[in-house]
């Protein structure tokens, strides 16, 4: 059978960036790399891009997907997507992936840059902020030489799949040659620490690719659960409840992506356990960032004319009550979208950070 | 083929070297959850449930994609393994509905069959239901999204099975979802084969309610292919269908032979119940199952003929009485099994209701003789002119055993006044002298008291010995009449007028001479245990100008007390196993069940013979296989053309040329329109292929069976 070597640039990792950059800048290296294996193994070649994506001077077969995956490093992966499929790996002993009558396999941009120039040196993702910037590193190096680490609370070592460890700890670290090492992200004091993990959770979630149920129902589980901390909904046990489904996780899931996708949660939740702590029980956020955005709303009961139009403006109907009734909002249901104010003509539906007396059952006006 | 040695829970196993771990556990009984996996997919692994400890690996491998290897030493009940079993499980309820009670899938469901083995372990994890959305559009497939767990059988047999790939996932708002590739599955191009309902194990995408019997009786087979369920004979429709399909038509009248001798007359005449069921109705129109038949007979080779049994010498003597569908039918069976057979037929020649009932323009008699010559050439002999008064009378004359198909020839005639006139005439009697060559005279006008097809027949041929005006009255609405709709509507082209929903008053007559019917129009026509039941509606009575006047409302067998067999309402008692009141006298067909038809006659003629056959000694089995094995594919692949294609309709004979003679009229398919026609077949018989879906306790069974 005739082989097949595609050179995925869309399986990178949120936080690293990586492959296009090598296309864009070094894009001479990672042909000349793709050409030498695709002679080793005699296969022809096609380069996968990001729909849209343009890469000047690139002469050969080019293909395009839809969306970016860590699963685009799998054959089996990668042939979905060039079937026009979404992508799902296929782990499996001796399992040859066939498309085009061909035998595929994948290397990324950077590998190839590696197999041309020799694997000393690496390329690394440093994010901070807002800006992302790539550098080219020699293996060994202090990972304080690429990344400043003045003035910060928190390291990422890895994306999506990687662990945050605290400055002290990256200041000791040296950079290797594996994968977790081509993304750090440093957060600064002002950040806060869950808020964080609600991102990385939602592009977790954005990333699974949803073949498998534990990584698929995981990253949706993490996000809520997550995100519910800094609403003021998650509960005290959520913790202990992340950090045993996690260990299965790890454990259970069928690829590295979805094995990895829990680390930068729980090593965030321990090193930051006060923090997590804090909003979970006392509902406080340090940074400001979570409780000042997302108050939690309520019906003033002396106000409310139990007229009804919140209830209708809810989309969650998270507003219990009929006519004449006080209205309540049911917190577990509340999503804080704010459309019932608006709906309100007495402006009594009002926001704060720790519920006033509320009724707990159905209530006539005025007789609260 | 190599195997390898592996322990699996302690027990030693000897396993084919192809094999998964997963199927190795399974078939020594050993029963690992799993729910992606399905036995004709390819292993998928997104599940988690079949997660197993391997001795020597860290953490757990996935047991429908790992080959066994020697040595291999698992334990499928390891702590960690049973954790993420029971965490998958919770996960996916936590977006699938909780109550089982309201789905229809309840009972049948994989999934709630797991997690009653998984178990749950109640954590508190979050609700995400999925919004109640449902998919209706589809014709014969119920999408209810909403219950997807996304094990993604559906997606894979749809494209890896099937090569069709209708049905993909697509993200959602972020969430993974299970979506019709396109606006609608015609766009998609879905070829309504129903694998995907096949293999779903929840009751997320599910066969729409009435497109197959829910009938615990019926095999699954018979369930999933209606044609042949619906088929008396259950003569294998689709492999005929494809046969037909191939350009091997040849093999296609074979594979009718294989379950009726007549394949060529049914082709032109048969009621065609498989058609009524078949799947397609529900998209189109149904296939045009009996023109497909009719078309394939004519090119009949014979080829079956040397796979065909003939059983040696019994030296049992076996007399039929009649030689209609039924009669020939089980003659030509019991001949085959070795029984020396003779029929006793009343009329001239061979062929009951197919040559005395059925005008020779639907049936042509060449055909009908070509199919009789069959029959006596593997050794029946046909006495005619021989009207058996007795049936007990003549088994005393030496014969082992009886058969009575006498059918039905004595037409019922109605309680109405002026029923005896002369001009006034029973279907049958007026059909058969037609055929006897001496047809009975007919007046300008003639009205006909009926509406099935007997009546179409008499009507028609009415209008062929000269009629001017042909009326059709009947009790029954338009849309409710028993005729087929393909004949009312020729009768109608051919100027026959129908007269719906009345019921029949007096005949009128003059000096003794029918004048005409008079009839009052009804509503709320019901049949009730006494006969039907209507609503006069007033001042709607008419008369309808007749000089002949011609009973279509049903038939009797011609048989009395005399012929010494228990007689209900006029029709032959016969137990289950077609066993009459006298111990070695069996009967079937119409003279048993009242008019039916040729199909069902030959169904029960042919149950008929193996009892017969057990009686004499016998073994009773009449199955045989005259067609060539036929190979399935089942990649049917993406035809466009498949939903675009509509039914065929056959070349008829201009209305002014037919309805003055009785030469055919109705001309089958060329050789085109068959294989166009045969092209629509919906395949329903390769989803009986799909294995059946399992369930735990089918294996632990197996595994009680083992020990």
């Amino acid at each position: 059978m005739k082989n097949l070597l595609v050179v995925s640039c869309v399986s990178d990792d949120v936080k690293a960036p990586i492959s296009m950059y090598l296309m864009n800048n070094y894009l001479e290296d990672v042909v000349a790399g793709a050409n030498k294996q695709a002679k080793e193994i005699d296969a022809d070649i096609i380069y996968l891009l990001l729909e849209g994506d343009k890469v000047e001077g690139l002469d050969g077969e080019v293909r395009y997907a839809k969306t970016t995956s860590p699963t685009l490093n799998n054959p089996y992966a990668v042939a979905q997507v060039l079937s026009g499929n979404l992508p799902r790996p296929m782990i499996q002993d001796d399992y040859v992936t066939v498309y085009d009558d061909k035998a595929v396999s994948v290397i990324t941009p950077e590998v190839a840059y590696g197999i041309k120039n020799g694997f000393e040196e690496r390329f690394v993702a440093v994010n901070s902020g807002d800006k992302t910037e790539i550098k080219r590193v020699a293996v060994g190096t202090a990972l304080s030489e690429v990344a400043s680490l003045d003035d910060a609370k928190a390291v990422l070592i890895g994306g999506l799949k990687g662990s945050f460890v605290t400055p002290e700890e990256a200041s000791s670290t040296k950079i290797d040659a594996t994968e977790k090492f081509s993304s750090i992200s440093i957060y600064g004091q002002d950040q806060c620490i869950v808020e964080t993990c609600v991102q990385l959770m939602n592009e977790a979630y954005k990333a699974s690719c949803g073949k498998c149920v534990l990584c698929r129902e995981g990253t949706s589980q993490f996000r809520q659960i997550v995100t519910e901390m800094t609403t003021g909904k998650a509960k005290a046990t959520d913790v202990d409840l992340i950090k045993e489904v996690s260990e299965l996780i790890t454990v259970g899931a069928y690829c590295p992506f979805g094995q990895s996708m829990t680390r930068p949660l729980t090593s965030a939740m321990e090193i930051f356990a006060e923090e997590f702590n804090d909003h979970i029980k006392k509902k406080t956020c340090k940074c400001g960032k979570c409780y000042k955005a997302a108050a939690l709303y309520y019906i003033d009961p002396d106000e409310c004319i139990g007229c009804g139009d919140c209830i209708d403006a809810c989309p969650e109907e998270a507003i219990e009550g009929k006519d004449g009734f006080i209205h309540m909002i049911d917190q577990d249901l509340c999503e804080q979208c704010g459309k019932c104010v608006g709906a309100c003509d007495e402006g009594c539906i009002k926001t704060a950070t720790k519920l006033p007396k509320l009724p707990k059952k159905r209530t006539k006006v005025g007789k609260f | 083929m190599a195997t390898v040695n592996l322990t699996i829970d302690g027990k030693s196993i000897v396993a084919d070297e192809s094999k998964t771990v997963l199927e190795a556990a399974l078939d020594n009984g050993i029963y690992i959850p799993h729910l992606c996996h399905h036995n004709d997919l390819h292993p998928n692994g997104g599940c988690r449930l079949c997660v197993v400890k391997q001795d020597g690996v860290d953490g757990v491998i996935t047991s429908c994609s790992t080959k066994v290897k020697e040595g291999m030493v698992i334990n499928t009940k390891d702590e960690t393994a049973e954790k993420v079993r029971k965490l998958s499980c919770d996960l996916m309820f936590k977006t699938h509905p909780s109550e089982c009670v309201g789905c229809p899938k309840y009972g049948k469901c994989q999934l709630a069959s797991i997690s009653q083995y998984v178990g749950d372990s109640g954590r508190d994890l979050r609700q995400q239901k999925l919004p109640l959305i449902e998919n209706e559009e589809n014709p014969l497939m119920l999408h209810e999204m909403y219950r997807c767990i996304l094990c993604g059988r559906c997606v894979r047999a749809c494209s890896e099975l099937r090569g069709v790939g209708a049905l993909k996932f697509e993200k959602i708002d972020g969430r993974m979802k299970v979506v019709i590739n396109g606006n609608s599955l015609e766009e998609a191009g879905c070829q309504f084969c129903g694998a995907c309902v096949e293999v779903c194990p929840t009751g997320s995408i599910r066969d729409k309610v009435g497109v197959f019997k829910d009938d615990p009786g019926l095999s699954r087979e018979m369930t999933l292919v209606p044609c042949s369920e619906g088929c008396p004979a259950h003569i294998n429709v689709p492999k005929y269908i494809r046969f037909i399909k191939e350009g091997n038509f040849p093999a296609a009248a074979a594979t009718v032979r294989e379950k009726a001798p007549f394949p060529e007359s049914l082709g032109y005449i048969c009621v065609h119940s498989c058609e009524l069921q078949c799947k397609r109705n529900h998209l189109d129109g149904p296939l045009s199952i009996r023109n497909l038949k009719r078309f394939a007979a004519s090119q009949d080779d014979g080829s079956w003929k040397e796979k065909a049994f003939m059983k040696a010498a019994t030296g049992k003597k076996v007399a039929v009485i009649g030689a209609g569908p039924a009669g020939l039918t089980a003659g030509y069976y019991l001949k085959k099994l070795g029984h020396e057979v003779t029929i006793f037929e009343k009329l001239p020649k061979a062929g009951g209701q197919m040559r005395y009932g059925i005008p020779s323009y639907r049936l042509p008699r060449e055909v009908l003789d070509r199919e009789i010559a069959e029959i006596e050439a593997v050794g029946v002999e046909i006495k005619c002119n021989s009207d058996v008064k007795s049936a007990t009378e003549l088994k005393a004359q030496g014969y082992d055993a009886v058969f009575v198909s006498v059918g039905t020839h004595a037409g019922n005639k109605l309680p109405l006044e002026g029923n005896d006139l002369p001009g006034v005439y029973l279907n049958a009697d007026f059909l058969r002298a037609i055929n006897l060559d001496e047809p009975l005279p007919v007046g300008d006008n003639v009205v006909v008291l009926g509406g099935g097809n007997v009546a179409i027949d008499c009507a028609e041929s009415a209008l062929r010995l000269g009629a001017k005006h042909v009326v059709m009255t009947c009790l029954e609405a338009a849309d409710k009449m028993t005729a087929s709709e393909e004949e009312v509507t020729w009768a109608k082209e051919d100027g026959i007028v129908v007269e719906n929903s009345r019921t029949f008053d007096a005949i009128e007559s003059e000096n003794g001479k029918v004048t005409g019917l008079t009839v009052t129009g009804i509503e709320g026509l019901k049949f009730g245990p006494k006969g039907p039941e209507f609503t006069r509606i007033p001042d709607s009575t008419v008369t309808f100008p007749a000089d002949t006047i011609i009973f279509a409302v049903g038939q009797h067998p011609d048989i009395d007390e005399e012929f010494g067999l228990e007689l209900n309402r006029g029709r032959v008692v016969t137990s289950d196993e077609h066993k009459t009141s006298e111990d070695g006298i069996y009967a079937a067909g119409d003279a048993v069940t009242g008019t039916r038809s040729v199909i069902a006659a030959i169904a029960e003629a042919r149950e008929a013979v193996s009892e017969i056959d057990k009686y004499l000694g016998g073994d009773g089995n009449i199955e045989e296989s005259l067609a060539p094995e036929q190979t399935l594919n089942p990649c049917i692949g993406k035809n466009e053309d498949l939903t675009k294609t509509h039914r065929n309709e056959p070349n008829v004979t201009d209305i002014e040329a037919r309805k003055c003679n009785f030469e055919p009229m109705d001309l089958g398919f060329d050789c085109s329109k068959a294989g166009c026609e045969a092209s629509r077949c919906l395949q329903c018989d390769l989803r009986v292929q799909i294995s059946p879906q399992k369930f735990w306790s089918d294996y632990i069974e197996e595994e009680g069976g083992q020990q």
